[in-house]
């Protein structure tokens, strides 16, 4: 499993600020149509015993609904559980030294990057539509300088506070990288 | 139609499901994140798999699978002049 601490490849002095999934909010429309079809089967049953008693009365179409009915929740039941694994397993960590994002796509697709933080040049949050605004949840963009010019956060809760801190954290660890760049200089000279 | 037909082909659909929540669970267990709510989802997921089931293999446990049956016999109910 995926410890908080133990991320892999560790740096000297890391400490971990943030481990950011999308706002559970974004999975109200999957549960409310999972809902309804989770409880399609008894909803038919119930409308079976009221006006076609005689159906079930008849032990080998009760089978035949019983059967048909429990696969169907069952097949549902897990495609709920699918769909809330690819919610989990979508991850955004910001530690005080590097960013990882790691991303489920579907069942056996993983996609994992890493940016140091220092390599930062631009981080815009934006909070867009009604929903977003009343739960504080939206994207952060993080333009770098890496490999990969852009880094999305999707959907996670308080976007501007999550932006803030990131371009603090970058701020300290350019310094940080420029303060041991001229040390490394000096001591240099001095030899 | 023999209803014991009927359950074997709901056992092949069991054992699909068998075979595709074992994987989601892997990979869920394998690569997730170390925390409650992983063990939370995932006992949730498979108590209430294990109670319908349950519910459904106590009730065919009694069940006559020799006696044949017309699964369709409702829809043609609605055919009829």
């Amino acid at each position: 499993m995926f410890h908080l601490d133990h991320l892999p490849n560790p740096i000297p002095g890391e400490k971990l600020i943030y481990c950011l999934r999308r706002h559970p909010i974004t999975l109200a429309s999957l549960v409310i149509c999972m809902v309804i079809l989770l409880l399609a089967p008894f909803g038919i049953f119930q409308y079976l015993q009221i006006y076609q008693p005689d159906l079930l009365a008849d032990q080998a179409m009760m089978t035949v609904v019983l059967l048909g009915g429990s696969i169907f929740f069952l097949y549902a039941w897990l495609f709920l559980f699918q769909n809330f694994v690819d919610w989990a397993m979508d991850l955004w960590i910001v530690t005080n030294k590097r960013i990882l994002n790691i991303e489920q796509q579907g069942l056996f697709g993983r996609t994992a990057s890493e940016l140091r933080i220092y390599r930062i040049q631009d981080v815009t949050s934006s909070v867009n539509g009604f929903f977003h605004t009343m739960f504080d949840f939206g994207d952060v963009e993080i333009q770098t300088a890496g490999e990969r010019l852009r880094f999305l956060f999707e959907q996670v809760p308080h976007p501007n506070k999550v932006a803030k801190m990131i371009v603090e954290l970058a701020e300290i660890d350019r310094q940080a990288h420029l303060d041991e760049a001229v040390e490394e200089i000096a001591t240099g000279e001095a030899a | 139609m023999p209803l014991a037909w009927l359950l074997l082909v709901w056992l092949v659909l069991i054992a699909i499901l068998f075979i595709m929540s074992f994987l989601t669970l892997l990979v869920y267990l394998r690569f997730g994140l170390f925390g409650l709510s992983t063990y939370g989802s995932t006992l949730l997921f498979l108590i209430v798999s294990a109670i319908m089931l349950g519910f459904i293999i106590q009730y065919l446990i009694n069940v006559d699978w020799s006696q044949t049956v017309n699964p369709l016999s409702p829809f043609m109910a609605f055919f009829e002049v």
